[in-house]
């Protein structure tokens, strides 16, 4: 059976059976689901959950997103960081379902160059602790629909390297996104992860609806989202949010402060 | 004949409007800047003296009356292009360190052509919302969009972050500058129609 055989089985037996929240259910697979609010086109997601029936193993690219309410169409990117490039796959949908093929392979930071022809999904593996991009092109469809991550939770923590700078002004950029387990926004000062080993001047940059970068910097001990607000003359004034947190099931962008080498992190969180 | 020329108009206006319409679609580069950190010795002396303009014409001025905003400038066509404007807030009393964070600008669609410079000026605002520039970073001569890009401050579309801001506290600052003056295309046409206008003229 496949993964989501396995995983729609095991929620519709949860629905069938009316569990209520007291209920602790103990078997080789715990299955979850996170939903993710937002309108945005282009959307960082988390892998948040692992492969359903094989513990600690990534995911494949067609199993943590549920296609159900997605469109024809829509894209998944997926990035390969031994080759430093995105593996595009588009949602095809026809009478034997929804099937994400393989569409082309794209470098990073050249405007979207096609290189070769990209490989099937379930051929490419995602990695717990990262992220992959979902284009959702009906603007229409993205105001109604959340969108749902699911596969098996995990017993063991995850660890996450952001990758170094590569060049004396360059930031190191790693897109990564929390493990399922806490309930709720994750939040960066939260105490789920030792950021020893960050500098100050790395940023996180959250990705916006409209497309644009959010930042939150790293201050020596402790993250802070440094925004701003609109007064009633029209000028951005700046603000400060001291307990910064990346939407539920969402990823965002780790900028390794020039200089400074690579950082591996764990998430104490599973 | 005069349906020919308003067909042909009525083309070029469908070809306009489709433009606009594309362009309108289409998310365009967007460019980061701030100002932020420790201030060089020019911004320091511009961020002084437009504190003590601004006390100095408009009642009631203060820190906060101070502003910037990035600014594009296409050198071929003279057409400026403003965006928000930003509180300038000094970290301390002296005026030599800054705080700030990367203020997202979306770029003209012909960013990238080669014709438009950017920078970023500096200024106050009097109690009806009107400003007045004092000084801008990089001189008119500001910054192109290779020299952004080169930087890293450029976010070229959406699923790509950038390296860096640029930012503007760092820059040479120099008094205020009049929009750099049109040069190619437009100098071209300007200087057709004085030609045409001095041939008109012997005739």
């Amino acid at each position: 059976m496949k993964a989501w055989g396995v995983l729609a089985a095991a929620l519709g037996a949860v629905a069938a059976s009316g569990a209520v929240a007291d209920d602790v259910f103990t078997g080789a697979n715990v299955l979850g689901v996170t939903r993710v609010e937002s309108a945005a086109e282009y959307l960082p997601l988390a892998v948040a959950w692992g492969a359903v029936g094989a513990s600690a193993a990534a995911p494949a690219a067609d199993a943590f997103v549920i296609t159900a309410n997605l469109e024809d169409g829509d894209e998944l990117y997926v990035y390969d960081r031994a080759a430093g490039r995105y593996h595009v796959f588009t949602l095809v949908r026809d009478a034997a379902g929804d099937t994400w093929a393989a569409a082309r392979v794209v470098h990073v930071g050249t405007g979207g160059a096609e290189v070769a022809t990209g490989s099937a999904a379930a051929e490419v593996s995602l990695a717990r602790g990262y992220g992959a991009w979902l284009h959702r092109s009906g603007a229409a469809a993205r105001a109604d629909k959340a969108v749902y991550l699911a596969g098996q939770a995990e017993s063991e923590p995850v660890s996450i390297t952001f990758a170094a700078a590569t060049g004396r002004a360059k930031f190191g950029q790693t897109l990564f996104g929390p493990p399922a387990g806490a309930a709720g926004d994750f939040a960066l000062n939260g105490g789920a992860i030792n950021w020893s080993g960050a500098v100050k001047g790395d940023e996180i940059r959250l990705p916006q609806t409209d497309g644009t970068l959010q930042t939150v910097e790293y201050t020596g001990t402790k993250w802070v989202r440094k925004y701003w607000e609109r007064s009633a003359n029209g000028v951005l004034r700046l603000k400060r949010d001291e307990n910064p947190v990346i939407p539920r099931g969402q990823a965002a962008w780790y900028a390794r402060k020039a200089g400074n080498e690579a950082l591996t992190v764990t998430w104490s969180e599973k | 004949m005069n349906w020919v020329r308003i067909r042909c108009a009525f083309s070029a206006l469908v070809l306009v409007l489709m433009a606009v319409l594309m362009a309108g679609a289409a998310r365009g580069d967007v460019l980061y800047w701030m100002i932020d950190g420790d201030a060089s010795e020019s911004f320091q002396y511009a961020y002084a003296q437009t504190l003590q303009k601004a006390k100095d014409t408009v009642q009631g001025a203060n820190a906060d009356s101070v502003v910037a905003r990035a600014y594009a400038v296409d050198k071929s066509t003279g057409t400026r292009e403003t965006y928000d404007f930003v509180g300038v807030a000094a970290a301390d009393d002296a005026g030599t360190s800054f705080d700030g964070a990367p203020v997202p600008v979306e770029l003209p669609s012909t960013a990238a052509s080669g014709n438009w410079i950017f920078g970023v000026e500096m200024g106050f605002m009097d109690g009806d919302g009107t400003f007045t520039a004092t000084y801008c970073a990089w001189d008119a001569k500001g910054l192109t969009y290779a020299q952004l890009d080169a930087m890293g401050a450029i976010q070229s579309n959406a699923t790509a972050s950038y390296d860096g801001p640029i930012n503007a506290a760092e820059a040479p600052w120099s008094a205020p500058t009049p929009v750099p003056e049109p040069t190619g295309g437009l100098l071209v046409v300007l200087g057709g129609a004085v030609l045409l206008l001095r041939r008109n003229g012997h005739a």
